[in-house]
């Protein structure tokens, strides 16, 4: 008798057949998976609502180091108009260095439009509630010009001015576009150079925060390896053929760290802050108060490489106030290395309550071969390796994963989580069918019960289950109908936009928590949705994570059953906390930071 | 009424210990047809020797008389050529073949488990170990496999029960040990997990694994200090993680099979790491002969050979990689980086140069050669050439302590106090604990000849603030601003301390500065130059019996 045999009777078989199985030695069983057709949760709609991109790697037989890495994308508000738009970074030709770029012949076909694009959505909702989603391509009019070889986006207003200013990683020379929209004109302007943001190496993924609750948002950018198509190396597979290398091919890079003046110039504050040894080969990074004493600490996932938790010590004693301080306390914390001990290869990451215990978590990506991990905060900002219990390891250790979404599909109040896939080495049986980019994969979404999360059926997946290279997700209601959607873009592949179609009937509560000061998103506060006497749920205020994404600052809350909430509570960066009553679920409501009632620290 | 999901796995597991204790195993029919495998497609581009190899095992197979066990026997050795250079369908497929031919082999059914565990398929992973351990009772690796699944699926006492069997039958095999340390550890119980963990660790002292373990136990146990104590030894790269040493005979069958260029070359530096020199080399010289073609491997074995005192061999070597390298740019620059720096170390600093220009020909913004270059400038005393070649790397990589140290020596060189006041204090505000610039500055606050910017008090400060296990550089720095301070029994007491270190590690030319300026202190004269014409920063660490002296 084989395990086969074992896990067919695990589905259907009653106590009493197993017992009498005990009895016989070898039986066999008649097959019976009991599979049931079920409708994708997700559906993409890129089509046919005009998302036409395709990423391009611009590969060309040399196995660059970058070619497989990008590429990125972000859902933000570009015009104001309550709705999320979409920009995707783009990779561009990678010419051998000393070669002219006309004789060089890419494997794909380059794109009909160069560079990172910006579409605006014009989503209309018609008076029976159907809603229709179209994307137009306002690159050129926006005076957008991302021509760099795109990685990461990072989407937050840097000027407290109302609108979203984008700040975009490139392989090469970063962007900062200040965004001048008027009037619903999309309009962007270049200021990478008086704000002094650029950083020439290669950067991926990017996160602003308001490090010292000064009202503006500084920048955190995450460095990956000194990898110059002038220092490329020819890397091998352990046979011998050409293959892409690995991160310790290359020297780790420093991360970087500017601080917001607030007059429209950031200052690197890198070395001043601690941060300088911290070179690596970082992927992904989130900004998050992991240690619940009320500053915004950083964790940067890095390949092949320890992790960090920059934890945010304020200012240190006897400064001139100018540098805020962070120590690395990743290791003592238990979220440098895996709970085996071992430098995981870490890609994406996301940090957020996943247990419903009202502080963040942590989950993040890895290489196949490797379990996605899931670090589950004790308090205070200590952590326990829980991947194993949590049910996400086993199912990942064939994938290489990088996006990772947390979403609550289902609007059941527990965070769920999806995973984008698409190996950085040949898969055999791919290579053998004579695939010119053999790393495709299938995507990967868990239903999360109370703390445990269930592989969704292949019925489910839809789309989610096509192999392709996928890399970056961003998270975001993009029809506004209170259920998450979520944007998946592929190397070498089209960007999809996966529209929720769970339809659960579950009720929701939609927030965007504003400062009074400024009207922007008030990035890094805590909102708390008090469902009921025993159920408070807790989520951040945050664009950053995934895998070099920018996703909806708004938080959107699943209730269930539940047709009513007793409060929102709003804790601001800064500490303030403020309580609203009488919300109305099953709609987004914006919270004025002033406008509640104000609730007293607790001593 | 269905069981709960969990149950039922527990049961399964179960079933599946059960079948290893009764010898339960699915009957092939030996009439089904063999699955189809082909060798690779990349062939022809693999390293010679590993083409060989899977020639020779392909021949064999093809000789082998069908359906016999001997043909059992060769698809099972294709099989673990697959699997060496990951190879996984294919593998499977011949191990599965190997299999079906011979069902009373053990290692065919547990190299399968592996496949399948890499998989991530746990329930096929688990029945084939299962289904090894039961063809080979005295064997401990397949229940200590079990036993890892039964951990990852939180089955702990059935994981426990597996680790225990595996070590009835060899006591001393450290996966099992390590396992029953993680199920203490599980089970919430960090002095037993310590029990079992910490004599594993004495036998294998370098295990980051075993050290972050026994810190995860100390942490359960509340004690955070001896947490961090081993926390702290933990490797930072997962390539130095050095693996636990496990006893596990078929694994190593397949590990051993690897001779790729790759898995040479990773084993040879590694040697060299750790101070195995001429272990290294001699597996950087078999990369070479698995592969004669690659530049790289020509690269590698070069820097082993200038390692282990053979330069006229290792620039043979270059000169061959250079050759080889021709259509490569990338790597006919590294090659040239690599010579001009062997030259320059052999003091041939007029032929090294022109390798140089190659390289920054090809890559202008090359700070390596850049540095390369100004370190031949200075030496051939050409101060202000090598000053801007200093300056240009600055530029391009400002972030690089390395870099701006050596700019900042050079003005100093020149007598340009203040410039390189400036530099370093920019520097230092900008890159924050920058521990050789703050020495520098030390040095420059303290010295005799530059009245304007003395400033001994200040120099005291820095070099606080860069304490920490002294190294020759630091001592020196010390007895400067010790001598500075007119504290001269304290600045000689460095001094000595410097001296002693540089004549162990016989630094000649170091040496001999630092003879010279514990004369000045024996004269009672402080020191006049913060930075000499051709020292060198040396941080070999001085002798324990000066750490625990107050720097200042």
């Amino acid at each position: 008798m084989t395990y086969d045999c074992i896990a067919s009777l695990r589905r259907a078989a009653p106590l009493a057949a197993i017992i009498t199985l005990l009895a016989s030695p070898c039986p066999t069983l008649a097959a019976d998976d009991g599979a049931v057709a079920r409708t994708p949760i997700f559906v993409d709609v890129a089509p046919a609502s005009g998302l036409d991109f395709e990423h391009w790697n611009g590969m060309s037989g040399q196995h660059y180091f970058i070619e497989p890495v990008g590429a990125g994308a972000a859902l933000f508000d570009v015009d104001g108009d309550g709705d999320l738009d979409i920009f995707l970074s783009q990779g561009r030709l990678l010419e051998p260095p000393g070669v002219d770029a006309k004789s060089v012949q890419p494997i794909f076909a380059p794109p009909k439009h160069s560079g990172g694009r910006l579409y605006r959505n014009d989503l209309s909702i018609a008076q029976d509630g159907q809603r229709t989603l179209h994307f137009t391509d306002v690159t050129e009019s926006s005076g957008l010009k991302a021509d760099g070889y795109g990685m990461g986006v990072a989407a937050a207003d840097i000027d407290n001015d109302g609108r979203i200013d984008l700040y975009l990683t490139n392989f090469g020379s970063n962007q900062l576009w200040r965004n001048v929209s008027k009037d619903g004109v999309i309009r962007f302007v270049d200021v990478t150079e008086q704000a002094g943001v650029d950083d020439s190496r290669w950067s991926t993924s990017a996160s602003f925060a308001d490090i010292d609750a000064d009202g503006w948002l500084d920048l955190f950018v995450v460095n990956y390896v000194d990898f110059r198509l002038k220092n490329h190396q020819p890397c091998r597979s352990p046979a011998g053929r050409p293959d892409f290398c690995g991160p310790l091919s290359y020297r780790g890079e420093g991360d970087r760290l500017f601080r917001n003046r607030g007059d429209g110039t950031f200052v690197d504050i890198t070395g001043p802050a601690g941060l300088l040894d911290g070179k690596s080969s970082g992927l992904g990074v989130v900004a998050a108060d992991l240690d619940s004493d009320g500053r915004i600490d950083f964790y940067v996932t890095n390949d092949m490489r320890q992790n960090f938790l920059w934890r945010n010590l304020g200012h240190a004693a006897g400064s001139d106030g100018a540098a805020t301080k962070f120590e690395n306390v990743a290791l003592e914390r238990g979220v440098a290395v895996s709970g085996m001990g071992q430098s995981q290869a870490s890609m994406g990451v996301v940090a957020g309550d996943f247990d419903n215990d009202a502080d963040d978590d942590l989950f993040m990506t890895h290489l196949n071969g490797d379990h996605n991990t899931m670090y589950i905060n004790e308090g205070e900002g200590y952590f326990d390796d829980r991947s194993t219990a949590s049910g996400l390891a086993s199912p990942s250790m064939s994938m290489t994963g990088f996006g990772v979404a947390m979403i609550d599909f289902d609007n059941d109040g527990w965070l769920d989580v999806m995973v984008a896939n698409g190996e950085v080495r040949s898969i055999e049986a791919q290579a053998r069918a004579n695939d010119p980019f053999p790393l495709k994969q299938a995507n990967l979404l868990f239903r999360n019960r109370n703390g445990r999360f269930i592989e969704v059926e292949r019925g489910e997946l839809g789309v989610l289950a096509k192999m392709e290279v996928s890399r970056s997700l961003a998270v975001g209601d993009i029809d506004n109908d209170g259920y998450a959607d979520v944007l998946l873009t592929n190397n070498s592949g089209p960007a999809r936009l996966l529209r929720n179609q769970a339809a659960s009937g579950a009720h929701w509560i939609g927030v965007r928590a504003v400062l009074a000061d400024a009207p922007r998103d008030a990035l890094g506060a805590k909102v708390s949705v008090v469902v009921d006497a025993t159920t408070t749920l807790t989520r951040r205020v945050a664009t950053d994570g995934s895998y070099l994404a920018a996703s909806d600052p708004r938080v959107l809350v699943g209730l269930g059953t539940r047709n009513a909430v007793t409060a929102v509570r709003v804790i601001w960066p800064g500490g303030a906390e403020e309580e609203w009553r009488d919300l109305a679920v099953d709609q987004y409501h914006t919270l004025t930071q002033g406008t509640g009632r104000s609730i007293e620290a607790s001593p | 009424m269905p069981l709960p999901a969990g149950m039922l796995a527990s049961l399964a597991l179960c079933l599946a210990m059960l079948l290893v204790l009764t010898g339960c195993s699915e009957p092939q029919p030996p009439e089904a047809p063999l699955a189809v495998v082909a060798p690779p497609v990349d062939l022809a581009e693999l390293d010679l020797a590993v083409r060989q190899q899977f020639k020779e095992r392909w021949d064999a197979l093809q000789a082998a008389t069908p359906g016999s066990k001997e043909s059992a026997t060769r698809w099972g050795e294709v099989g673990q050529w697959f699997d060496a250079y990951h190879y996984r369908d294919s593998a499977d497929a011949s191990y599965a073949n190997a299999a079906q031919l011979d069902a009373g082999e053990p290692r065919w059914p547990y190299y399968r488990g592996h496949i399948a565990l890499d998989r991530g398929d746990l329930d096929m992973a688990m029945e084939e170990f299962a289904r090894a351990a039961n063809l080979a009772p005295d064997m401990a690796a397949p229940r200590v496999q079990m036993g890892n699944i039964a951990m990852t699926q939180l089955h702990v006492d059935v994981a426990k029960d597996a680790f225990d069997r595996a070590l009835k039958i060899d006591a001393t095999d450290p996966e099992a040990q390590l396992g029953l340390g993680r199920v203490a550890l599980e089970q919430g119980d960090p002095e037993g997990a310590r029990e079992i963990l910490e004599p594993l660790l004495q036998s294998q002292p370098d295990v980051g694994q075993l050290h972050y373990l026994i810190g995860l136990s100390w942490r359960q146990s509340g004690d955070r200090v001896k947490a961090a104590e081993h926390f702290s030894k933990v490797p930072q790269e997962s390539l130095n993680q050095v693996p636990l040493s496990t006893s596990d005979p078929w694994m190593r069958e397949v590990q051993l099979l690897d001779r790729g260029v790759v898995t040479l070359t990773r084993r040879g530096v590694r040697e060299i790491q750790h101070g195995e020199l001429r272990h290294g080399t001699l597996l950087l010289a078999q990369a070479v002969k698995a592969n004669p073609s690659t530049a790289e491997t020509h690269i590698n074995y070069a820097q082993a050979l200038r390692r282990v005192g053979r330069p006229n061999h290792a620039r043979d070597e270059l000169q061959e990689a250079l050759r080889l390298a021709g259509d490569s740019p990338e790597t006919t620059a590294k090659a040239h980086l690599a010579l001009a720096s062997l030259l320059t170390s052999m003091g041939q600093l007029d032929v090294a140069e022109p390798h140089l220009h190659e390289v920054l020909d090809f890559d202008p913004r090359s700070v390596d050669a850049l540095l390369q270059l100004g370190r031949i400038k200075q030496r051939q005393g050409q101060v202000e050439a090598a000053l801007g070649q200093y300056a240009a790397a600055r530029d391009l990589a400002g972030e690089r302590e390395d870099v701006c140290f050596w700019h900042a020596a050079m003005l100093l060189r020149l007598d340009r106090i203040k410039l390189a006041q400036d530099a370093l204090q920019a520097d230092i505000d900008r890159l924050g604990e920058a521990r050789s610039l703050r020495l520098l500055l030390a040095r420059l606050l303290a010295a005799k000849d530059s009245p304007s910017t003395k400033d001994v008090d200040s120099a005291k400060k820095l070099l606080q603030s860069a304490a920490g296990q002294p190294d020759v550089f630091f001592a020196e720095t010390a007895a400067m601003v010790a001598a500075a301070d007119g504290a001269f029994a304290q600045a000689i007491s460095w001094q000595d301390e410097a001296v002693a270190t540089l004549a162990e590690s016989r630094r000649h030319a170091a040496l001999k500065t630092a003879r010279r300026r514990l004369q000045l202190y024996r004269e009672g004269m402080p020191c006049r130059n913060p930075w000499e014409d051709a020292e060198s920063m040396v941080t070999t660490k001085i002798r324990t019996s000066q750490t625990e002296r107050n720097p200042s």
